[in-house]
């Protein structure tokens, strides 16, 4: 593809859901998946006369969650509502926060060093889910147990510059939301999610273009998909001298494109005014210093250590602090276990495939940090071969057990003894003598073949530098007799 | 701001009322009375003073995490003019 006279300009929203017990200002149950309009009470179904009450947990995680992202926390926020007539918004508004959020800066480290910068973080309440059953055209089902669940926006300034870019930085927040505990990140089930908004300029141009909404965007891939997508689609637009018009499109995964969404225009006019209901937000200097004593060592910062600390690459330090969970295993088989690189290898190969295929958490895994820094000790005292330490691991992670009782039980431990390696080299060029003539003749690359046959004949627990060296040695000193 | 039959006819669509031209006509010339009274209070000296949020001092009051049922859902429900199953049945808005 030519290069594009446009420069990309792409802004996200994501909504986070806080891990709390209960919703921001009722004590109804903030829980995904029970029975439809179950968790719900005066308050959250905006029945007149009821008064909201502030969550101090809420507040707590959304302080945290703003620290984590480097943000500066506002001493005085106001709580504002947001008008506009929807079935899933029983009041008829929303509590959001508007000119004055929580939280104004802030930013998420990309893993190329740069930043993408913040413009603020808000608390607001969650509205209802709406389900539009087919066959039942003129009607939507509402459920109201979403209502009322206590979320934090994240709004980035204009400055992500391609799909690319917007994916690493949701892969980033996402990190940074989890160590930090605020929210279980969860897309499936709608705790974290994104809107997107993009536009074009012609390149070196500083105004900004008409940008489009993108809506409906259920994971990270999505969001890249999409706006690549309208990327393309605005460039066209542009190159054939039409213009982009402002709107909201909702992008179909399965047929990957977007289309406009039918809703009426003025629903924009959403008339902000602080929250009647609500005095401001004061947060107190000293609450702010507790919650940042309590936070964990971040995902860069944990990245930087990691490969100062034990000296692993950087790409292995990145995946193996992607989470909190898997970087503490990771320093628990370290701080028993001298080669860190190996086991930097072995984790982030073998352990991950394990855990993905069995869909669970480093910290639920059958096999503990101590087992596997005892199988791996195996493998460097040469007890057992790499190859032989993943059979072991297999069986530890189905079965349970003990490293060396499993090497024992499975006659996996490695043969390195040399008067056991020699009678095995000696069996072998009896048995392949044609193959022996070759090498002999010049044939070098028949050696392969000969290591290949005396590891088979060992059941694969030959220690192949004794066995390459023996073998080396028993067939030199064939050519040196003949010579004589 | 002047508020004409137009203007008002835009805030009650914004508030899904229906008006007709009459009623307009009439909410216009209250809504613009209202608005009057308001104007008096722009000749007041505010350089320096803070908007005025709330009624009270201090912080809004923040309660603990703690989860408490509530039996309203079925309330709600057995009350709604519509209903399928545990969801409220309502027309559709878009889609
Ligand atoms: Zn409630």
């Amino acid at each position: 593809m030519a290069e594009s006279p446009f420069d990309i300009v792409i802004g996200l929203e994501v909504h986070a859901r806080l891990l709390t017990e209960s919703k921001i200002f009722c004590p109804c149950a903030n829980r995904f998946g029970e029975e439809p309009n179950s968790l719900v009470c005066p308050v959250c179904l905006g029945m007149p006369g009821v008064l909201p009450v502030l969550n101090h947990r809420a507040v707590d995680l959304a302080v945290r969650a703003a620290l984590a992202l480097d943000g500066r926390i506002r001493p005085v926020s106001v709580f504002a509502r947001k008008n506009y007539f929807y079935p899933d918004l029983p009041k008829g508004y929303q509590i959001s926060q508007f000119d004055r959020p929580f939280c104004e800066g802030g930013a998420v480290p990309l893993p190329d060093g740069s930043k993408i910068e913040l413009i603020r973080i808000h608390l607001e309440e969650d509205a209802g889910k709406l389900l539009h059953p087919e066959g039942d055209d003129g009607h939507s089902l509402v459920d109201l147990n979403r209502c009322g669940d206590p979320l934090i926006e994240i709004v980035t300034a204009p400055v992500i510059t391609s799909p690319e870019e917007a994916y690493l930085f949701l892969v980033g927040l996402k990190e940074i939301l989890l160590y930090a505990g605020v929210s279980d990140c969860n897309m499936e089930e709608g705790s974290l999610r994104c809107d997107a908004n993009l536009s074009l300029r012609p390149r070196g141009e500083t105004k900004l273009g008409t940008k489009t909404e993108l809506k409906n965007l259920n994971s990270f891939s999505a969001v890249r998909a999409a706006l690549r997508w309208e990327a393309t689609r605005q460039e066209r637009t542009l190159l054939d001298g039409k213009k982009v018009n402002h709107e909201t499109l909702l992008w179909n995964a399965e047929t990957k494109e977007a289309s406009p969404m039918r809703t009426k225009e003025e629903a924009h006019d959403y008339r902000y005014f602080p929250e009647p209901d609500l005095p401001p937000l004061v947060i107190d200097p000293s609450r702010i210093d507790s919650i940042r004593a309590t936070l964990p060592e971040l995902p860069g910062p944990k990245r930087e250590r990691f490969m100062k600390e034990y000296g692993v690459r950087r790409y292995d330090a990145e995946v193996l602090t992607s989470s909190a969970e898997l970087a503490d295993y990771y320093e628990k088989v370290a701080a028993r276990f001298p080669d860190r690189a190996l086991a930097a290898a072995f984790l982030t190969g073998t352990f991950l495939r394990y855990l993905s295929e069995d869909d669970t958490a480093p910290g639920l895994a059958p096999v503990g940090p101590g087992a596997l820094a005892r199988l791996l000790s195996l493998v460097r005292d040469e007890t057992i071969s790499l190859s032989a330490a993943k059979k072991v691991f297999d069986v530890l992670w189905k079965e349970g057990g003990e490293p060396a009782e499993v090497v024992d039980r499975l006659a996996l431990r490695q043969i390195s003894d040399e008067g056991e390696v020699e009678k095995l080299v000696v069996s072998v060029i009896d048995e392949n003598a044609p193959q022996v003539e070759q090498f002999l003749g010049g044939k070098e690359k028949v050696f392969g073949f000969l290591v290949g046959a005396a590891m088979k004949k060992s059941g694969g627990r030959a220690n192949p530098s004794v066995l390459g060296e023996a073998l080396r040695a028993a067939l030199e000193k064939r050519r040196g007799g003949r010579r004589a | 701001m002047d508020i004409d039959k137009d203007e008002a006819k835009r805030i009650a669509e914004l508030a899904r009322l229906g008006l007709d031209d009459d009623d307009a006509k009439r909410l216009a010339e209250e809504m613009a009375a209202i608005l009057e009274c308001f104007r008096a209070l722009r000749e007041a000296d505010v350089e320096g003073v803070l908007p005025w949020i709330a009624p009270v001092a201090g912080s809004a009051p923040e309660r603990p995490d703690i989860v408490e049922k509530s039996r309203a859902g079925k309330n709600a429900l057995d009350g709604a003019p519509d209903r399928a199953g545990r969801h409220f049945r309502v027309p559709r808005v878009i889609g």
